[in-house]
């Protein structure tokens, strides 16, 4: 599956990633492909342990130690165009992270830090991608004070203010910026403050919470679940991220409260044509928001279809053992035999295999390989040879 | 509770814990007979000739709450009793030897912090490396070291073979100097009054000498924060708070920086007593093999001497600077922590 | 299961995570090391008949310490004593102050704070005030200003020590009573209907040793610190005798060697240290581990 369609704007391809424990080096993610197209919300489902995370995170390349991806491609559609993530370094990374893909974990408040203001940490990731931005209008504002300040000393002062800003914007690392921690100097630093405080404040707003001036002062501890989750998505969306990883961000909510973040997320797919990789275990939500679903057992990839195909014809004997063991009033209970594998010493061939009611003999043999069965709906299974 | 109103509350409760304090005190001087315990009460030498005036007339052979009226009394004015060891009355000698330990002390501090904060941080974060097992063998070393130890080698070593870093507190050639020329004593720490009256030379000889106990202090007492910084650090960085930073953009270093190290700094306050009180035991020992001539050296004298009043003058302002730290420790732990609701 | 077996299992596996860590086992093998040389000291430094075994031979009368020789295997140190007599008996006094404080302040510190938090109320309070006080003053410094009243000795140290280590003791144990009070399965107990003697025996008292064992053991090696200072500074045990600390502090004069020589006395104060240095470290080592193993929240990781 190599190239990248117009519309794909991340596609990840034979991925494979270790850890390297004490216990013994667990195959986590085993060949794992997926694509995410422009504008759509794709659903990751699969039973906890499953590798949901650690696929999410690989894709920003901030797989914990003792992890490691051993192989596989990456690509992102950026504003130069095709470029594989596993080919850059960390630097270019880090100019990645946060402003084309973005991630918004499950425990509400464990994305913040504790000892920082809310408005401080969201306007951290916007001076960290936009800092030229800043200084760029701070410049702006001074050059206009320069024009009509008279005092000499005044002048003097501001003139030395704007020499540093345009250094700063040329080389943000330059050593200009010690100088701004003198006391008659950080004027600037009060203007970008400033500058990032109302734009972290629009955010707070757009995101629905209450009263953001004041929220933007208060420290993590000081508010709710929800307010927690929605802080920490603005977070993550102030830098216009294209890319949107929602690590089952409602997992820990109440109900009500899900159920406002779930239209918040639909909302940014439809007013801001974001596109979403929807982690979660819940095929309620699957049905309520997804565009398309992805269904993973055990570090592998079973397969991917439109979220109408997935209910109404799922192919992989796994996702049909998922949807049939969902609730239903009035129908008996069913649960899938066995147990998740132990990922040190996995089952050979196809991971599912020895819970499989399908399972044949080439099922222990041979890991299936993914084929497009029909239009958009993608199996990995030895019954679809 | 606002934070101004937690601090009054703390302040009024200080007097209490040195009242505390000085009871233990006087229950341990009730040991001594009345005629031994005079000596707490007199400010020279020849009024042990009139030991019993003395004990008629703080009631010495009265009963305990008597007693420790006269007592406490005495002390809240100053008098603290006369020490032999030292030949002057202990307020006195407090005053005089407080400089110097204080100098000891603030080299030793930031030298022992930077240490063990510095080590500290990078073991957590190449954890499992050479520099973590390294630092964590060095940790568990320093802290089974003797002071007292320690001190002798250094001295052996840099003094004994190598002849630079001498014990005392200055040489011979600069107390003679000082006497002839008009040097005057502004805050009785002899780096800082060097430059003060336009002698550098007295600064550079008063470090060559305080920088051998001050390393001994400092390496010894460098072992807790290592172990509890870098204990703390390893849980600030399994937090998600830390990857969520790094998702944001931010580089590595700058997210251990930002975030990892203030929240890591949070359990180091709460040892920050331990610390001092660490440091009082090490001062003792250390300028008694230095022959420093500081507080803590007054102390072991006055114990080897079995100078009571000696030792429980120095006991009772101890316990001051200790109650006094823990204030500080106290309120600064509310200021950084914004979660502490007092 | 009945409770031995479970208890053999644990031990079994906390056997076998200590062989996993290196350092444990190096902690245990110096701790065992100084065993053996405590019981074999008779065997290994034969005392001089009709004297006390602890007082150190003495080869004269000079001050002047000698270097190793046929006679003192590793010389001697001032007033002529045996140093190498001296360290061997010393690592009994050593297991003597260490062993005897620690099991004194460990159970008075279990006794006293199971009172505190059991009783709770105005019990705890002034319980609680005492060790308030105790721990005002810095450890050392009230140990030595005990020792000035009860008298110089080697006795009167390990009763200062003790004196002033209780307070730790006490507190964590309460602290633990106090915890494992609010605990869910001391709840379950008592809805399921147990008496209040029972639960405090079966679940209480188990549960909260097990933190105030661990730091007894940690602790061992800071007391013979302590008390190898206090010997170090003329308070202990009286020259002659066989304690480290007073070996070294009979060293003093010689620190620096002869004229040319700055070395020549190394040995009277490098060997008793290194002797005060490793055990403590053994024992610090092995608590260390202990405290990893024991905790049984992390003892799963």
């Amino acid at each position: 599956m190599r190239g990248l369609e117009e519309e794909k704007v991340l596609e990840v391809n034979n991925l494979v990633i270790r850890f390297y424990t004490y216990a013994g080096v667990v195959k986590a993610i085993d060949d794992v492909f997926l694509y995410l197209k422009d504008g759509e919300i794709l659903g990751v489902v699969g039973e906890t342990g499953c590798g949901k995370t650690v696929t999410a995170l690989s894709t920003l390349r901030l797989i914990p130690n003792p992890g490691k991806i051993e192989r596989g491609d990456i690509f992102l559609k950026t504003d130069e165009g095709l470029v594989n993530l596993m080919e850059k370094d960390e630097k270019y990374m880090e100019k990645i992270r946060g402003r084309y893909i973005s991630i918004v974990f499950q425990e509400p408040g464990a994305a913040l830090d504790p000892i920082y203001k809310i408005g401080e940490q969201i306007g951290e990731a916007l001076l960290i991608h936009r800092r030229n931005h800043y200084y760029s209008e701070v410049l702006k504002s001074i050059e206009e004070k320069l024009k009509v300040e008279k005092s000499p000393l005044r002048r003097f002062i501001l003139k030395l203010e704007l020499k540093i800003c345009r250094e700063l914007i040329k080389d943000p690392n330059s050593a200009y910026s010690i100088l701004l921690s003198f006391p008659f100097l950080n004027e600037v630093n009060k203007l970008v403050e400033n500058l990032v405080k109302n734009d972290v404040i629009f955010l707070l707003r757009a995101m629905g919470i209450p009263d953001p001036e004041r929220t933007y002062n208060r420290y993590p501890h000081e508010l709710s679940g929800g307010m927690k989750q929605r802080a920490v998505i603005a977070m993550a969306l102030a830098c216009n991220p294209k890319i949107l990883i929602a690590d089952e961000p409602t997992t820990n909510l109440d109900v009500t409260i899900e159920a406002q973040i779930l239209h918040l997320i639909r909302e940014l797919r439809d007013r801001f044509n974001s596109s979403i990789l929807y982690i979660t275990h819940d095929f309620g939500v699957v049905a309520e928001i997804c565009d398309r679903v992805a269904v993973m057992y055990a570090g592998n990839i079973c397969e991917i279809a439109g979220v109408e195909e997935i209910f109404r014809k799922p192919l992989h004997p796994y996702t049909k053992a998922l949807i049939e063991s969902i609730p239903r009033p009035g129908k008996p209970f069913k649960s899938i035999p066995g147990t998740i594998p132990n990922l040190i010493n996995p089952p050979s061939g196809c991971r599912f295999h020895p819970r499989c009611p399908h399972a044949m003999e080439i099922c222990s043999k041979e890991t299936p390989k993914v084929k497009e069965v029909e239009r958009g709906h993608l199996v990995a299974c030895h019954l679809y040879r | 509770m606002r934070l101004r109103d937690y601090i009054i509350r703390r302040l009024l409760l200080l007097p209490l814990v040195l009242l505390g304090v000085m009871l233990v005190i006087f229950v341990i001087m009730q040991g001594f007979t009345p005629a031994q315990r005079a000596v707490a009460f007199i400010q020279t030498k020849e009024e042990m000739l009139y030991i019993n005036d003395i004990i008629k007339r703080y009631h010495l052979d009265e009963p305990f709450h008597i007693q420790f009226f006269y007592w406490f009394n005495n002390v809240l004015h100053g008098n603290l009793g006369y020490s032999v060891s030292a030949n002057m009355p202990i307020s006195q000698a407090i005053l005089t030897y407080f400089p110097a330990t204080v100098e000891l002390v603030f080299l030793a501090i930031p030298l022992m912090l930077l240490l063990g904060m510095i080590f500290g941080i990078l073991a957590a974060v190449y954890k499992d490396s050479v520099i973590d097992h390294v630092v964590r063998f060095f940790s568990i070393s320093a802290w089974s070291l003797p002071t007292f130890w320690s001190a002798i080698i250094l001295l052996a070593i840099f003094y004994g073979v190598f002849g630079i870093f001498p014990p005392g507190r200055l040489s011979v050639q600069t107390v003679l100097s000082l006497s002839q020329t008009r040097f005057i004593s502004y805050t009785g720490m002899y780096i800082i009054d060097g430059l003060l009256n336009g002698r550098p030379d007295v600064s550079w000889d008063a470090l060559n000498h305080v920088i051998l106990p001050s390393l001994n202090l400092a390496i010894l007492s460098s072992a807790l924060p290592m172990r509890i910084m870098r204990s703390s650090m390893l849980e600030a960085l399994s937090k998600e708070y830390i990857t969520a930073a790094r998702a944001k953009g931010l580089s590595k270093w700058a997210a251990i920086w930002k975030h990892a190290v203030k929240n890591a700094l949070i359990p180091m306050i709460t040892v920050a007593g331990t610390m001092v009180a660490n440091l009082i035991t090490g001062v003792v020992i250390t300028e008694t093999v230095f022959a420093y001539p500081g507080l803590g050296k007054f102390a072991a004298g006055a114990a080897m001497s079995l100078d009571m009043p000696g030792i429980l003058g120095f006991a009772l302002f101890a316990a001051t600077i200790y109650a006094i730290t823990n204030l500080i420790v106290d309120v600064l732990y509310c200021l950084i922590d914004p979660r502490i609701k007092y | 299961m009945p409770s031995t077996k479970i208890f053999l299992n644990e031990l079994l596996f906390t056997f076998k995570r200590m062989r996993e860590s290196p350092l444990s086992i190096v902690g245990l093998a110096i701790v065992m090391f100084y065993v053996c040389l405590a019981i074999a000291a008779p065997i290994l430094a034969p005392p001089q008949p009709g004297r006390d075994p602890y007082v150190m031979p003495s080869y004269g009368i000079s001050p002047i310490p000698t270097p190793p020789s046929k006679e003192a295997i590793w010389g001697t140190t001032e007033g002529q004593y045996d140093l190498y007599y001296g360290c061997i008996w010393g690592t009994r006094t050593a297991f003597r102050t260490g062993l005897i404080t620690t099991f004194a302040v460990v159970i008075i510190g279990i006794l006293i704070g199971s009172i505190a938090g059991y009783f709770g109320g105005k019990v705890d309070e002034i319980i609680m005030r005492i060790t308030d006080i105790f721990y005002a003053i810095p450890t050392i410094v009230l140990a030595m200003a005990i020792v000035v009243l009860l008298g110089v000795g080697l006795d009167n140290v390990i009763k200062a020590l003790i004196i002033v280590g209780w307070p730790t003791y006490a507190r964590l144990m309460r602290a633990e009573i106090l915890r494992i009070k609010n605990e869910d399965y001391v709840e379950a107990a008592r809805a399921v209907g147990c008496s209040n003697f029972r639960i405090l025996v079966k679940h209480v008292l188990p549960n909260a040793i097990y933190p105030v064992l661990i730091m007894g053991s940690m602790n061992i090696g800071n007391t013979v610190l302590a008390a190898s200072a206090l010997s170090f500074l003329g308070l202990g045990s009286p020259a002659g005798y066989a304690d480290w600390g007073s070996l070294i502090s009979l060293s003093r004069n010689w620190i620096l060697g002869l004229p040319g020589n700055p070395l020549a006395f190394w040995h009277t104060y490098t060997i008793p240290g290194l002797f005060i240095f490793t055990f403590v470290l053994g024992w610090n080592l092995l608590g260390d581990a202990f405290r990893d193993m024991l905790d049984p929240l992390i003892r799963r990781r």
